[in-house]
C-alpha cells in the first residue's frame, strides 16, 4: 500500500505548492512541480505495469517514471480539452490531482488483483516454475531467452537476465531517485509485502532467496540516485558556464538600419485620405538604429512629384516623431499618391482633396500645390485624425 | 564471429584483479568526463565564437570539442569492467552533453525554422489556453499539440518562460532518448555493453545533435517512440496475462502520446511494430513459442494503427496533404533521375564545409553498409543460439536499419532531400541496435587476436580494435552531421539572406515589433519564408508564404502594369489578409537555402535572383496597397481592397532636379 500512498501524498503536496494563490517564485515552484510529476509518473507505473525489473542498464524504471511524469502534462491538457477547459494552472493542478487519485486507485486494484493471483498461484504451483526468477510461470520462450542472457553475462558481476533470472540483488538496481522520495528504497519490503512487480510471483515459492540479498540492498538506491543526479549536476555546471561564456562574450555588431513608418493616426490609414483645404499634418516615425549620425533628405511627393524637401539629422539610436504637412490637393477629386521618404525609406498612402471645383480651377490649384511650401515640424505631434467625411467624387472623370 | 558467441573465458568477466574499486572507478570516471566535458564545451564555445567573427577554423574546433568528450564516453560505457550503474551515469552525462551544441548555438530563444513555429504555438497556448489553434508557419503543427501543451503547461505551472520550459522538456527528452535506445537494446540483449554501444552508435546519426534537439515535435516524440518500442518488446516477452496487459497498455499509452505529438514518428512507430509483428509471425512457423508474442505484436500494431488512423482521420485530416508533396515529388524526381532527366541535386554545391567533412559524409554510408552486413552476418551466425524474440526483434530492426540506404538515394533529389534526412533518425535506430552487438563482438574477439604473438603484444589487439572503433565512431559522427545539417544551422555567423537561422536581423525584428505594437497581433499577412518566420513568432501574426492552391507569390511575380490574378485577389480579400511584406533582397540576392517562399514554389532556382527590382517596388504605385513601414530592405503594406479599381494620378514634377 505504501508504494501507492507515498507517491500519492508527494503528488498532492507538490501540487498544493503550485496553486497560484500561494504566489511562490519559480525556484520553489519548479522543484515542487517536478516532484509532483515524478510522483505521478511513479503512480502511472504502479497502475499500468507495476514496478518493472531492469534489463541491461538499470534505467527502465527511472526512465519510465520521468517519461510518464513528463507526458502527464500534455495528457492532462488533452483530457481537459473536450470539456472546454483551457490550459491554465488551476485546471491543470485539479486535473493532476484527480489523475493521481485515479492512478492510485488503479494501482491499488492492481496490487489487490496481484495478491489474489498470488494466492491462486500458491495453491496451484506451476511445476515449470523457474527458480530465482521474477515470474515463476516462465514459458519455454523465456527459458530460451536465458540462452541469450547466459551468453552476455554482466561483466560487472551481476547476471544478465530479464524477468527470468532476476536475482534480488539485480532487481535492486532498478531503485533510483524516486525510491528515495517514496520511501521504497531502503525499506522496500515493508507494507504491502514486497516490491511491486516482484513479490507476487516470489511469494509463490521464491521468498527464501530474499533475506540473503537484503543485506546488500541498502546501498543500491543511493548509488543509483547518485548515478542519475551526479551526471546531471555536472552537466548543469558545465552547461551553465558554457552558456554564460556564449552570452556574455563579445559579439560582432549587427547591421544598422533606418526606418520610416506612418505614426499615430496615420499608422491606421486603411483607405484614401481626404485632405482638407488647409492641408493635413501626417505624423511620421523615423528610427536610426546602429547607423552613425547622418543627415538625410526628408521629401514629400504628391502624385509622384516632389513638393517639398528638407534635410533632417538622424542620430544613432534615436527615434524621431515628425509631423509632415501635406499641402492642399487640387480639388479635382483625383486620387494621388502621397509619399514621405527619409533617405531611401519611404511610406506611401493615397489622398484626394476634400473639395472639388471645375477642372480649370482644379488645374490652377494643382499648380499651387506643387509650388507650395511644406512645413515639417520637428516636434512630435499627436494630431487628431484628419480624415474628413466622405469625399466628393464630382470631377473624377478628369483623373 | 564464432568466438563471440561463446561464453567468455573464466577470468575475463567481471573486474580484473587489480582494477579499481567501483567507488574509486566511479570517481575517476566522473573526474575524467567532467574535465573532458568542460574542455569539449570550451572548444565548442570557441568554435562558435570563431564562426561568429568570421575567424575560420570553426569546424575543427567544434569536432575537437565533440570528440574530446564523445570518445572517452564511448570507452567508459563499452569497456567490460564498468558497472551497469556507472554505464547509466555515463550515458546520462552523454545525453546531457550532446544537447550542448544546440543549446550553445542560440541559448536565448528560437533559431531554427521549425522552432519559430513551435515556440509561437506554445506561446499561444500559454497566452489563451487553447489547443489545436492553427499555425501559420508550419500549418499542421496545431493538430499535434503534445509538445506545445507540455511546454505551455510546465511554463504555466512553474512560472518559467516558454523558452526555459522548452529547454527543460527538450533536455529531458534528449537524455531519455539516449537512455531509451540503451533500454531498447537491453530488451533484446541483456548485456549492458551492447546497450551502451547501441546508444553511442545511435548518437552518431545526423539528427541527434541538432535536429532532434531543437524545439520541434519530433524531439519529444522520438524519445517516446523508443520507450514505446521497449515496452512493446517487454509485452511480447511477458509470460503472464497481467504483465502482458500492463506492458501492452503502456505501449498503447505511449503510442497515443506519440501520435498526439508528431505525425511522422507515429507512422514510423506503426511501421516498426508492424515489421516486428510480421517477423514474429514468420519466425513462429519454426519457433512455436513465438506464436503468442506474434499475437501480442499484431495486437499492438493494430492498436497503434487504430490510434494513428483515428487521429489522422478525425483530428488532423490535413496531415496527408501536408506530407504528400514531399514523398510524391521525391519519388517523381527519383524516377526522373533514373530516366536520365536532369534536375537532381549537386551534393555540397557551393558548400562551405571543409573537404574532410565532405569526404566523411561520402564515406559514411559505406561504413554503415559494412556495419549492417556485419550485423547480418552475426544475426545469421546466432540464428540457433539467440532466443526467438531476440532473433525476431533483430530481424525487424535489421529491416528498419536497411531503410537508411534507400533514403540516401532520396538525398539526390531536391524534394526528397529533406525527407531523407528526416528518415535517418528513425532508420538509424534499427541500424544502431543491430550494429551494437557487432561492436562488442569485435572488442571481445580482439582479445584473442594476439594469441599467436608474443605475450608483450597481448594488449595490442584490444587497443587496436578500440582505437579503430573510436576512429570509425569519429568518422561517422562527422560524416553524418556534415550530410544531415546545413552549416548555417550548425554555426553562427553574419546575417545571411535566405538562411533560416541567420535571417532574423535587427531590421526584421524591429519591423515585427513595430507591427505588433502599432497594429496588434493575429493578422493574416503575405510574406516570404524568412520575414514570415519572425513576424509569425515574435510578431505574433499569421504569415502565409503561399502554396499551389493559394499562389500568394504571384503578387510578387507580376510585372509592373501586369494585372494581379482576380482569383488571387478574391482569396486575399475573402480570407481577410491585412498586410503584405516585401523583402527587396529577393531582387538582389539568391536565398542561402534557395527557397524564397516554400519548397515547391514555381520560381527560378538557377543562381540568379528570381525577381527584379521593379517587381518589388511596383507596390508603391498601387492604390490598393498602403505602404505603412519601410526600412533598408523590408516594407510593410496594408491591403485596401476597396481601392482595387482605383487609379492614382501622376503629376508632372514642379521643379526639375528637385531632390
Amino acid at each position: 500500500m505504501k508504494t501507492i500512498f507515498r507517491p500519492l501524498v508527494v503528488a498532492y503536496a507538490g501540487l498544493s505548492v503550485l496553486l497560484p494563490a500561494a504566489g511562490l517564485p519559480w525556484p520553489v515552484l519548479l522543484p515542487a512541480g517536478l516532484l509532483a510529476l515524478l510522483a505521478i509518473g511513479e503512480l502511472w507505473l504502479g497502475a499500468v505495469t507495476g514496478r518493472p525489473a531492469e534489463a541491461g542498464l538499470p534505467a527502465v524504471r527511472a526512465g519510465l517514471v520521468v517519461l510518464t511524469g513528463l507526458l502527464t502534462l500534455p495528457a492532462l491538457a488533452l483530457l481537459l480539452y473536450p470539456f472546454g477547459v483551457r490550459v491554465a494552472p488551476l485546471p491543470l493542478i485539479a486535473g493532476a490531482a484527480l489523475l493521481a487519485t485515479v492512478l492510485a486507485a488503479a494501482g491499488l486494484l492492481r496490487l489487490f488483483l496481484g495478491h489474489a493471483t498470488t494466492r491462486t498461484a500458491a495453491r496451484f504451483p506451476d511445476p515449470a516454475g523457474s527458480p530465482g526468477c521474477l515470474d515463476t510461470r516462465e514459458t519455454p520462450l523465456e527459458t530460451s531467452h536465458s540462452r541469450t542472457a547466459a551468453r552476455f553475462p554482466d561483466p560487472a558481476g551481476s547476471p544478465g537476465c530479464l524477468d527470468t533470472r532476476e536475482t534480488p540483488r539485480r532487481a535492486s538496481r532498478g531503485r533510483e531517485l524516486l525510491s528515495l522520495l517514496t520511501g521504497r528504497g531502503r525499506f522496500g519490503r515493508a507494507g504491502d509485502g514486497g516490491r511491486p512487480g516482484v513479490p507476487v510471483q516470489r511469494l509463490a515459492g521464491q521468498a527464501p532467496a530474499f533475506p540473503a540479498a537484503e543485506a546488500e540492498e541498502p546501498a543500491a538506491p543511493s548509488r543509483t540516485a547518485a548515478a542519475v543526479t551526479i551526471p546531471i549536476a555536472l552537466a548543469l555546471v558545465v552547461g551553465a558556464i558554457a552558456v554564460r561564456g556564449v552570452e556574455r562574450g563579445p559579439h560582432p555588431e549587427l547591421p544598422g538600419y533606418l526606418t520610416v513608418a506612418l505614426n499615430g493616426w496615420a499608422a491606421g490609414i486603411t483607405h484614401p485620405v481626404t485632405v482638407p483645404a488647409r492641408g493635413l499634418a501626417v505624423p511620421v516615425r523615423v528610427t536610426n538604429s546602429g547607423l552613425p549620425t547622418n543627415t538625410q533628405w526628408l521629401r514629400m511627393r504628391v502624385g509622384g512629384a516632389v513638393v517639398a524637401a528638407r534635410p533632417v539629422t538622424v542620430m544613432t539610436g534615436k527615434v524621431y516623431a515628425l509631423s509632415v504637412r501635406v499641402p492642399p490637393l487640387p480639388p479635382d477629386g483625383c486620387l494621388r499618391a502621397v509619399g514621405i521618404s527619409v533617405g531611401g525609406a519611404s511610406t506611401v498612402f493615397y489622398a484626394r482633396s476634400a473639395t472639388t471645383t471645375s477642372p480649370a480651377a482644379a488645374a490652377k490649384s494643382a499648380a499651387a500645390a506643387k509650388t507650395g511650401a511644406t512645413k515639417t515640424a520637428g516636434a512630435a505631434k499627436t494630431g487628431a485624425t484628419k480624415t474628413a467625411g466622405a469625399a466628393k467624387t464630382a470631377g473624377r472623370a478628369a483623373c | 564471429m564464432s568466438a563471440v558467441t561463446e561464453r567468455p573465458a573464466p577470468g575475463l568477466t567481471g573486474a580484473r584483479s587489480g582494477a579499481p574499486r567501483p567507488a574509486a572507478e566511479a570517481i575517476w570516471c566522473a573526474v575524467t568526463l567532467t574535465v573532458a566535458g568542460a574542455a569539449g564545451a570550451a572548444a565548442i564555445v570557441i568554435a562558435y565564437r570563431r564562426a561568429e567573427w568570421g575567424a575560420g577554423g570553426q569546424f575543427g574546433w567544434f569536432w575537437a570539442g565533440m570528440l574530446v568528450f564523445t570518445l572517452p564516453v564511448a570507452w567508459w560505457s563499452i569497456r567490460r569492467a564498468t558497472s551497469a550503474r556507472l554505464r547509466m551515469a555515463v550515458l546520462i552525462g552523454y545525453g546531457a552533453f550532446t544537447y550542448l551544441p544546440k543549446l550553445l548555438r542560440h541559448p536565448s530563444g528560437p533559431l531554427y525554422h521549425d522552432e519559430y513555429a513551435h515556440w509561437g504555438q506554445s506561446h499561444g497556448i500559454l497566452a489563451d489556453g487553447r489547443l489545436f489553434e492553427a499555425n501559420s508557419i508550419v500549418r499542421v503543427i496545431g493538430d499535434y499539440p503534445g509538445l506545445h501543451a507540455c511546454v505551455a503547461s510546465l511554463a504555466s505551472l512553474t512560472g518559467l518562460s516558454i523558452w526555459q520550459a522548452a529547454l527543460f522538456v527538450l533536455t529531458t527528452a534528449h537524455v531519455l532518448l539516449t537512455l531509451g535506445v540503451a533500454v531498447l537494446a537491453g530488451q533484446l540483449w541483456p548485456d549492458p555493453r551492447i546497450a551502451a554501444a547501441a546508444a553511442i552508435v545511435y548518437s552518431l546519426n545526423s539528427s541527434f545533435l541538432f535536429f532532434d534537439t531543437q524545439l520541434g515535435y519530433e524531439s519529444l516524440a522520438i524519445g517516446v517512440l523508443v520507450w514505446a518500442l521497449a515496452a512493446a518488446i517487454r509485452a511480447t516477452r511477458a509470460t503472464t496475462v497481467p504483465s502482458r496487459l500492463g506492458w501492452a497498455g503502456l505501449t498503447l499509452l505511449l503510442a497515443g502520446a506519440t501520435t498526439a505529438t508528431h505525425h511522422l514518428t507515429a507512422l514510423w512507430m506503426t511501421g516498426i511494430l508492424g515489421l516486428l509483428a510480421v517477423v514474429c509471425t514468420i519466425h513462429s512457423i519454426q519457433a512455436r513459442e513465438l506464436v503468442t508474442p506474434a499475437r501480442v505484436a499484431w495486437a499492438l500494431t493494430s492498436g497503434t494503427a487504430l490510434i494513428v488512423a483515428a487521429w489522422l482521420g478525425i483530428v488532423a485530416p490535413r496531415t496527408g496533404s501536408y506530407l504528400d508533396p514531399y514523398l510524391g515529388r521525391a519519388l517523381d524526381q527519383i524516377s526522373g533521375l533514373a530516366g536520365g532527366d536532369e534536375g537532381g541535386r549537386e551534393l555540397f554545391s557551393k558548400s562551405v564545409l571543409p573537404w574532410w567533412e565532405q569526404t566523411a559524409a561520402y564515406i559514411t554510408p559505406g561504413v554503415a553498409l559494412a556495419g549492417m552486413l556485419a550485423a547480418l552476418g552475426l544475426w545469421w551466425h546466432r540464428r540457433y543460439t539467440d532466443d526467438p524474440i531476440t532473433r525476431a526483434g533483430t530481424s525487424a530492426l535489421l529491416l528498419v536499419g536497411a531503410l537508411y540506404f534507400p533514403a540516401t538515394l532520396l538525398i539526390l533529389t531536391p524534394a526528397g532531400a529533406e525527407g531523407a534526412r528526416r528518415s535517418w533518425a528513425f532508420s538509424y535506430l534499427g541500424l544502431a541496435i543491430v550494429v551494437a552487438p557487432v561492436v562488442v563482438a569485435l572488442l571481445d574477439r580482439a582479445r584473442h587476436w594476439p594469441a599467436r604473438l608474443p605475450v608483450r603484444f597481448a594488449p595490442a589487439g584490444p587497443i587496436a580494435a578500440g582505437a579503430g572503433l573510436l576512429a570509425v565512431c569519429a568518422l561517422m559522427l562527422v560524416g553524418n552531421n556534415a550530410a544531415g545539417m546545413n552549416p548555417s544551422y550548425r554555426f553562427p555567423g553574419p546575417p545571411v539572406y535566405g538562411s533560416d537561422t541567420r535571417a532574423a536581423t535587427p531590421e526584421v525584428l524591429a519591423a515585427a515589433k513595430w507591427l505588433r505594437d502599432t497594429q496588434g497581433g493575429g493578422f493574416r499577412l503575405v510574406a516570404d519564408r524568412y520575414s514570415g518566420l519572425v513576424l509569425g513568432s515574435y510578431g505574433e501574426q499569421h504569415p502565409n508564404t503561399g502554396s499551389e492552391s493559394f499562389p500568394a507569390y504571384d503578387l510578387y511575380r507580376a510585372k509592373p502594369g501586369q494585372p494581379i490574378s482576380p482569383a488571387l485577389l478574391a482569396q486575399l480579400r475573402d480570407w481577410r489578409f491585412r498586410f503584405l511584406i516585401v523583402d527587396r533582397r529577393m531582387a538582389e540576392q539568391v536565398p542561402d537555402i534557395n527557397i524564397y517562399f516554400e519548397t515547391n514554389e514555381p520560381l527560378r532556382h538557377d543562381g540568379v535572383p528570381a525577381f527584379d527590382r521593379s517587381q518589388l517596388t511596383k507596390f508603391d504605385s498601387m492604390p490598393w496597397l498602403i505602404k505603412i513601414y519601410d526600412g533598408p530592405h523590408l516594407a510593410i503594406y496594408r491591403f485596401d481592397f476597396g481601392s482595387l479599381d482605383r487609379t492614382a494620378r501622376r503629376d508632372r514634377p514642379a521643379r526639375e532636379g528637385n531632390r
